[in-house]
């Protein structure tokens, strides 16, 4: 990644040479690493050092925005002439609010020098681990470990100045047996101190090994006892339809309309906070906005969405700091989501089912069947068991499901008092952590043939 | 560029490597979308780099850079050939490609009208005309206009002697209006696809051609007409699927499922895999006996076509499913003699700094014959659904339900009552073996989607889907559960 000083150097000195009347500029710079394997070989193994830089520039109250990936004073100027042009071209946007000033984000732990420091040999040696214990069980490994180091930095003329270091790791790992049947874990953290990679792979394979002779199920509302994985996948779209001011704005949201009343159980609290240490911490957005926690949901009461400066602007409310990237302005978005937990274990959750599903991960979810509901589809996979008297009695077959969920977190009997902390879908950074639940009545639709 | 690149290659061959390929990518896009006359996007995003990419004793590295210096270059060649050796030491290699012959030549995609040189204020001037014509119609609270261009320069060489240069560009754009009611409920009518309309290899003639402006009073109207219209009953019926649905049912259901790697467990811990295993090649009915697909990355315009793919193998024309039955594969330099075949020219990577993957190119259903209001006329009781709204299927592409825009009953051979929020499901055969009827050329367009994921990391293709709308026999119909 580009050296500190001379980051700082060549953003004072962009943004003293910009033409437009307000400036900006957000550079992520690092390397991306990952090793990918199937059938227990690494098949894929691959290395990115990269530079995005995205200029966006107001004249009066027009914006254009340009992103490039080479750092030269020339080729930043060109992007910032380059912005400048397109700005000029585009109507006023009225509700321009300026480019924010921010105060320092505070300290934050969010970088690993082992992840930095990690060599092509040191994956191989973590997959043929997983590998090995993959083999015991007559099982092969399929996933992905992958590891970024980067140096992310903000700077505008309103005089934000800020960068911080990250490093993020993920290991996903999918067992297979003979029969091609699966069981799928994964694990995430800050850096690769905080990945297990024989305990993740252990999980997969006895996943995979319970998953053997899968029976077929009449589909009908069950309840449902559905891990981590599978309930940040559901989370990680909401995120995209429901948790923005952006979204509110529009009406997609589920949301929209609704703050102050009870649109889930009062059970579930969720809250965005970049700074807790249970997640991955981010200390500030695309705008250089140090990052504020929100709640989105209070007792299962709509509480806030999330704000960037436009939004903000708009309700004239306070920025929460969750800005995405100019160039594609898909409005704020929480990265750092947390729902309280419950006071059960996974055994005493399973124990509250006389007769229903234990699911360990989604698949292909869906939630754009109508947002306003939350309605989302899709399957299970990869570690699917019947729930009988209180007990898993036996692997089955794959399920389609399509449900409301509002209603699925309305449903919510109990949850563990342990969490897990799942990377997110949506980037490098970004994490849901989340117990374990007992959901009723989840509404299963369909079926498949595995 | 080009000299460091092969010198990087004949440095490789020297350390005895089994094959080492280069790529250096410029790519230049434009995103411009504007909400209610608002613009909401303008940005112009330009990546440049290369990537190496080297198999040695039989196992896969690859390294990328966006610095473009002889010590870069120097420092990828070896970091790539490092990871190589590090992957063989988890399964032992085992990697072969098919043989080829050296390539030397240059493709450049054929347009009119350059996109970038195209003033921004034309572009935003149309935009303009599409959002004050979506909201003419009262209720819709929300008219969104957008359009994308991309073009891409590309150099590929090898250690087999390939010197390939492409240049490639690509347009296209949408509307979509919402309507809203005082309920909180919401309805989006789009042209001429959802999720930001149509693309094409082309220039910006394409777009123009597309004459979104023109097109925008009916999409706010129908919008509206959609907030109230009956639900879609739940039923098991006749279903006739207009065009811009169908493309995405070949891709979801034919596309991804005949990707070879994938078939081989590549993608398996991530999308999934595939249904079609290689011994039902040849012998598994896929669909009814109308049914013809062909992968074809000739067509001029399609969104999926190209010279060359990213391991220097000429575009191709792959027949898929003939006459019903399961025929071929989307296959790679090194996928394809595990069937004792040559690559199909599939391998496309997202920009230099990915991997190619085998991918779509253009997955065309081939027509049949007869208009839209022909089939409509030909159907008894049935419910026509066209422009995609939601989209899921299981990891081996044979349970699928998708949601789409807008329905349309029909009674003794016509088309009646609007109904929204349509859903259908099904399994994959036996969805196409229900394929009773395709319609002719006259019908037949191929529908651009500049959004087809895959890999890990992510990488985004451009693949396009020849299509007329068809008929499938008792399909599993409902509206929102």
């Amino acid at each position: 990644m580009i050296e500190k000083t001379k980051l700082s150097a060549l953003l004072k000195e962009a943004l003293q040479a910009s033409p437009a009347d307000e400036t900006e500029l957000v550079v992520w710079s690092g390397t991306n690493a990952l090793t990918r394997f199937a059938e227990s070989r690494i098949h894929q193994n691959v290395y990115e050092e990269n530079t995005y830089v995205t200029a966006r520039v107001a004249v009066g109250k027009r914006t254009g925005v340009t992103m490039t990936n080479q750092l030269e004073p020339a080729e930043l100027q060109s992007a910032l002439a380059r912005a400048t042009e397109i700005a000029k071209a585009s109507p006023e946007d009225p509700d321009f609010p300026g480019f924010p000033k921010s105060d320092a984000a505070p300290a934050a732990d969010t970088f690993s020098d082992a992840t930095a420091a990690m060599t092509p040999t040191q994956r191989a040696e973590a997959v043929s681990e997983a590998v090995d214990i993959a083999a015991r069980k007559n099982t092969t490994l399929s996933g992905a470990y992958r590891i970024s180091a980067f140096r992310f930095a903000v700077a505008n003329t309103s005089g934000t100045d800020q960068s911080y270091d990250g490093t993020d790791a993920a290991l996903s790992v999918f067992a297979t047996d003979p029969n091609k049947v699966n069981g799928a874990t994964s694990a995430y953290a800050k850096g690769i101190e905080g990945i297990d990679v024989a305990g993740t792979a252990q999980r997969a394979v006895d996943k995979c090994v319970a998953a053997a002779n899968p029976v077929s199920v009449d589909y009908a509302p069950m309840d449902i006892v559905v891990e981590p994985r599978a309930v940040a996948e559901v989370i990680s779209w909401l995120n995209f339809t429901a948790f923005g001011a952006k979204q509110v704005h529009e009406n997609m949201s589920f949301m929209a309309g609704r703050f102050g009343e009870k649109v889930m159980g009062e059970n579930i609290t969720l809250v965005d906070d970049a700074f807790d240490t249970a997640g991955i911490p981010v200390p500030f957005d695309y705008e250089g906005v140090t990052k504020r926690p929100v709640t989105l949901i209070e007792k299962g009461v709509a509480r806030s969405p999330v704000y960037d400066s436009l939004t903000a602007a708009k309700d004239g409310v306070a920025n929460t700091g969750h800005a995405g990237s100019a160039a594609f302005r898909g409005g704020p978005a929480p990265r750092n989501l947390f729902i309280t937990p419950g006071d059960k274990t996974r055994d005493e959750l399973i124990g509250m089912v006389d007769r229903g599903i234990f699911v360990s991960n989604f698949h292909y979810v869906n939630g754009l069947l109508d947002t306003r509901r939350a309605l989302f589809t899709g399957m299970t996979r990869a570690g699917t068991y019947l729930i009988e008297d209180g007990r898993i009695s036996k692997a089955v077959k794959n399920m389609r499901w399509t449900d409301s969920m509002m209603r699925f977190f309305s449903e919510v009997a109990a949850m563990t008092k342990e969490r897990e902390t799942i990377g997110a879908s949506w980037g490098a950074v970004g994490s849901v952590t989340t117990p374990t639940m007992l959901v009723r009545a989840f509404k299963f639709t369909g079926a498949t043939e595995f | 560029m080009k000299d460091l690149l092969k010198q990087a290659m004949d440095e490789l061959k020297r350390q005895g490597v089994d094959y080492a390929d280069a790529r250096r990518v410029i790519g230049t896009s434009e995103i411009l979308v504007m909400k209610n006359g608002k613009l909401e996007t303008a940005s112009v995003m330009e990546s440049r780099g290369f990537g190496i990419r080297v198999l040695a004793g039989g196992a896969w590295g690859f390294s990328s850079s966006s610095l473009q210096t002889a010590e870069a270059v120097r420092e990828v060649a070896a970091q790539a050939l490092a990871i190589a050796k590090a992957s063989a030491t988890v399964g032992g290699g085992g990697v072969v490609l098919d043989e080829r012959d050296a390539v030397i030549d240059r493709y450049e995609s054929g347009f009119d009208e350059d996109p970038f040189e195209v003033q921004l204020s034309d572009k935003l001037s149309i935009l303009a005309e599409c959002c004050a014509g979506m909201s003419r119609t009262d209720g819709v609270k929300l008219s969104t206009a957008s359009m994308m261009s991309f073009k891409n320069d590309k150099l590929f060489v090898s250690t087999d002697g390939s010197e390939i240069e492409q240049f490639i560009v690509e347009t296209g754009g949408g509307i979509a209006a919402t309507a809203m009611n005082d309920a909180g409920e919401r309805q989006t009518r789009s042209y001429p696809a959802s999720f930001r309309g149509d693309y094409a290899t082309r220039g910006f003639e394409f777009t123009r051609s597309l004459d979104l402006a023109g097109h925008a009073d009916q999409v706010g109207a129908e919008a509206l007409e959609l907030l109230n219209a009956d639900e879609c009953p739940a039923v098991h019926t006749d279903l006739i699927i207009g065009g811009t649905q169908l493309a995405l049912q070949v891709h979801e259901s034919c596309g991804h499922p005949i990707e070879l790697d994938r078939v081989f467990g590549t993608e398996a811990s991530y999308a999934g895999t595939s249904f079609l295993t290689t011994d039902k090649l040849g012998s598994f009915q896929y669909g009814s006996d109308i049914v013809n697909i062909v992968a074809d990355a000739t067509c001029e315009g399609g969104l999926g076509s190209f010279g060359y793919d990213d391991e220097g193998v000429p575009a191709q024309r792959t027949e898929i499913v003939t006459e019903g039955l399961f025929t071929g594969y989307l296959s790679s330099r090194e996928s394809a003699p595990k069937i004792g075949q040559k690559s199909s020219g599939t391998m496309r990577a997202d920009g230099w700094n990915r991997i190619p993957l085998v991918r779509m190119t253009n997955i065309n259903l081939l027509p049949g014959a007869g208009t839209l209001e022909d089939l409509i006329a030909d159907t008894d009781d049935g419910i026509f659904v066209d422009s995609n709204k939601s989209w899921s299927i299981d990891q081996r592409r044979i349970n699928f339900q998708f949601g789409c825009e807008i329905a349309w009953e029909i009674k003794n051979g016509k088309r009646t009552r609007m109904l929204k929020n349509p859903v259908y499901t099904g399994i994959t055969p036996e969805f196409w073996g229900g394929c009773d009827a395709i319609c002719g050329e006259e019908e037949w367009h191929i529908f651009g989607i500049p959004s087809c994921g895959k890999g890990e990391p992510g990488q985004t293709a451009h693949v396009g889907h020849g299509v007329a709308p068809a008929r499938f026999k008792n399909v599993e119909v409902g509206g929102k559960r």
